[in-house]
């Protein structure tokens, strides 16, 4: 079996997986887009990190970055 | 007890809002899911990525896939309990909310009660859909496991993660920082895992609850109703110190 066809085969069980990281990711974005202030005042570096940092990311920021 | 229900509610619709239920779902479920993944398929990955190392792993089993989901989803589980909990009644004192619901006719007993409630609820919640993806992961990629085991394992699971929130809580109606009470309540969770691997006092510690679970799967019969025992009175503990605490505040 080559690469190829080893990657095809895997493929399909990572999607989920990936699905779920990006909800993650875009209900963190969506939240940082639509806040007016957040922690720190610095929205730039709030969507590096949570676009950067896989899975934990996004949940620091949902659990800090928020300022209500 | 009054106000129960009204403050449950209330408590589930800010889960949802603050996003607490979809973290802890989504991360016990990416777990649930990569466990088997990567057991069955790190060593094709490795191969695609290059290299023509000969990794000579042996094939990796249902039960292990299994035990090693509930080592993980232990560990990453107290991290997301003590992550969502850790502000859960100092935030609410510092801004002002906690004075504001309990000016209502309700009682502090059930202010903590149904935080206790909700937070528990979302675990167990999240922690179903992750063990179902997990195990279907499991038999389609690695094989047939013992079922009935693998619920119990959860069911234990549920309890230590029902012990972590109980811990945080208290911690977070005593320090009014939340890295104070989070930090804390690692130390807690660390030490204990700890002393778990001492004799005698070990099987007394809540670590017990998940390799009781593990063993299940490989068929060990010793059980740790020492460590069931314990975990109801660290929990039943925490809840008086925490409503102790709530009861002689000035809010």
């Amino acid at each position: 079996m080559d690469n190829l066809d080893t990657f095809t085969e895997i493929l399909p069980f990572f999607i989920p997986l990936l699905i779920l990281q990006l909800a993650l990711m875009i209900v963190a974005l969506v939240d940082l887009i639509k806040r007016q202030r957040v922690r720190g005042d610095n929205k730039v570096l709030w969507a590096l990190v949570i676009v950067l940092v896989n899975i934990i990311g996004p949940v620091v920021y949902l659990i800090f970055g928020r300022e209500e | 007890m009054s106000g129960l229900g009204a403050l449950i509610k209330k408590e589930l619709k800010e889960q949802l809002k603050t996003y607490r239920f979809l973290i802890i779902a989504i991360v016990l479920l990416i777990f649930g899911l990569m466990t088997p993944l990567m057991l069955k398929y790190l060593p094709e990955i490795l191969k695609i990525a290059g290299e023509d190392i000969i990794i000579d792993i042996p094939p990796a089993t249902a039960v292990q896939a299994l035990t090693e989901y509930a080592d993980t989803i232990a560990q990453m589980g107290v991290l997301i309990v003590v992550l969502v909990t850790m502000g859960a009644i100092s935030r609410e004192i510092d801004k002002g909310t906690a004075a504001m619901v309990l000016s209502k006719p309700v009682s502090r007993e059930a202010f903590i009660l149904a935080k206790l409630f909700t937070l528990s609820t979302s675990f167990v919640v999240a922690l179903v859909l992750a063990s179902i993806a997990c195990y279907v992961y499991t038999v389609i990629l690695l094989g047939e496991a013992d079922i009935t085991a693998f619920i119990a394992l959860n069911g234990l699971l549920i309890l230590f993660f029902i012990v972590a929130i109980s811990v945080t809580l208290l911690l977070s109606s005593v320090f009014k920082s939340q890295l104070a009470a989070g930090g804390l309540a690692l130390v807690f969770f660390v030490g204990q895992a700890v002393i778990a691997n001492l004799p005698k006092i070990g099987e007394y510690m809540p670590s017990g609850l998940v390799s009781w679970g593990t063993g299940l799967l490989t068929g060990d019969t010793a059980s740790a109703w020492g460590a069931v025992r314990m975990s109801l009175a660290i929990i039943i503990a925490c809840l008086y110190l925490t409503w102790l605490r709530m009861r002689n505040k000035e809010l």
